[in-house]
């Protein structure tokens, strides 16, 4: 079984304001990941389950996007601000 | 020391034809109500046969994105397929594409129900919106309504997987209501190898990197690699698209047949195919029976599935 880590993170604008409803996708992984897009709740919040090891995820929100590289498991929160 | 000769039995060799050519399997779709209405971007989008080769690129939108909006997605095929929304214990959301294969019946990627990755396990509930849309004016539309499915199933092979056998990656949601009525559904098929090898395929969903998970979105290519459990593909897709019908149609006035669910990004490619594609676990066999089983299953009072 893999070893997996819940990842919490929350989805900014350029003013640091959260973005409700911002979709977040993994973009790479170390194990194959498929092809759904998970939704930001109300304070732009959201947790994905995650195998140990280096990932990138993105987030989109009306033409803005923003990315970052994590390594799970991550201390604290994953902040990913859209430009 | 003596050398003799060792000589392959017949049984094995006959074993192995039946094996190397499955008979392919049909399952009709309906048209559904007022399918005498032509869908224009249909005529022009979707492609049939077999197709020329071609080259490779780079992400899982592979090279230029060619996907194309579909503007008509109350008309078939379009309108069989649906958004998902998608809620998972704890409030978590997640949005994928599903496709009536019945009236009570979506079929889906599995980890659009079932997923350690992304839910911890089963989602709660699924809004399944076929033929959703946003006018120009930016109202959203949803020309059939919706339903919320909350039994699902999938394979058991991907539930036992911890979301690590993408060929297993299929899933279904029960309705309650004959939403499918509304919309017809898709024919499905079980093609060998053989016989899918170089077919045009059609893959429409819901992104979410273009029009928020709100429209629907086309593209086609040529099938690259036709492996014994997935079948791969250069058609752009993003996340959201994830349960997308990978259809074929094996002539300009045929009708669509999903011959895979699309799942996976080139990440899900084994290097050693040397090809950068995307991939969907394709309707084998013993899937395809599965299918039938769901079906047959929604045709009974709502219980709990096997």
């Amino acid at each position: 079984m893999t070893t997996r880590r819940w990842l919490r993170g929350v989805v900014v604008d350029g003013a640091d304001a959260p973005v409700p409803g911002a979709y977040v996708v993994v973009v790479e992984a170390s194990v194959p990941l498929p092809e759904i897009a998970l939704v930001a709740d109300a304070q732009g919040g959201f947790a994905i389950n995650l195998p140990e090891g280096t990932c990138r995820l993105r987030a989109e929100d009306a033409g803005r996007a923003g990315e970052v590289e994590v390594t799970v498991p991550a201390p604290g929160e994953v902040r990913i601000q859209l430009r | 020391m003596a050398i003799e000769s060792l000589t392959k039995p017949e049984a094995l060799l006959a074993a192995e034809a039946t094996r190397a050519a499955p008979p392919s399997r049909r399952h009709e779709g309906r048209l559904g109500p007022g399918a005498d209405v032509r869908s224009r971007s249909a005529e022009v989008f979707t492609v049939s046969g077999r197709g020329e080769s071609i080259g490779f690129a780079m992400e899982t939108v592979i090279g230029t994105d060619e996907r194309k909006r579909v503007p008509d997605t109350d008309l078939h095929p379009w309108r069989k397929i649906c958004a998902l929304r998608i809620r998972g214990p704890g409030g978590t959301g997640a949005i994928g594409t599903g496709w009536f294969i019945g009236p009570r019946t979506v079929v889906t990627a599995g980890h659009c129900v079932f997923s350690q990755t992304f839910f911890g396990g089963w989602a709660d509930a699924v809004e399944v919106i076929p033929g959703q849309n946003r006018q120009q004016n930016g109202t959203l539309i949803r020309p059939f309504g919706s339903a919320v499915g909350r039994r699902m199933s999938v394979l058991d092979e991907w539930a036992k997987s911890d979301d690590r056998e993408p060929d297993f990656d299929i899933g279904c949601i029960h309705l309650d209501e004959p939403l499918g009525d509304k919309t017809g559904w898709f024919g499905f098929a079980s093609l060998p190898p053989n016989e899918l090898a170089g077919f045009m395929v059609n893959i429409s969903g819901y992104p979410s990197d273009r029009g928020g998970g709100d429209e629907q979105y086309f593209a086609s290519n040529r099938i690259l690699h036709v492996g014994e459990r997935r079948v791969f593909y250069d058609v752009d897709t993003h996340g959201g698209q994830s349960g997308a019908p990978v259809w074929i149609q094996e002539a300009d006035d045929a009708p669509p047949l999903v011959v895979a669910v699309h799942a996976y990004g080139i990440g899900a490619t084994p290097t050693s195919l040397g090809i950068v594609a995307n991939s969907a676990p394709r309707i084998i066999p013993e899937i395809y029976d599965i299918l039938e089983g769901w079906l047959e299953h929604d045709t009974q009072p709502a219980t709990a599935v096997g």
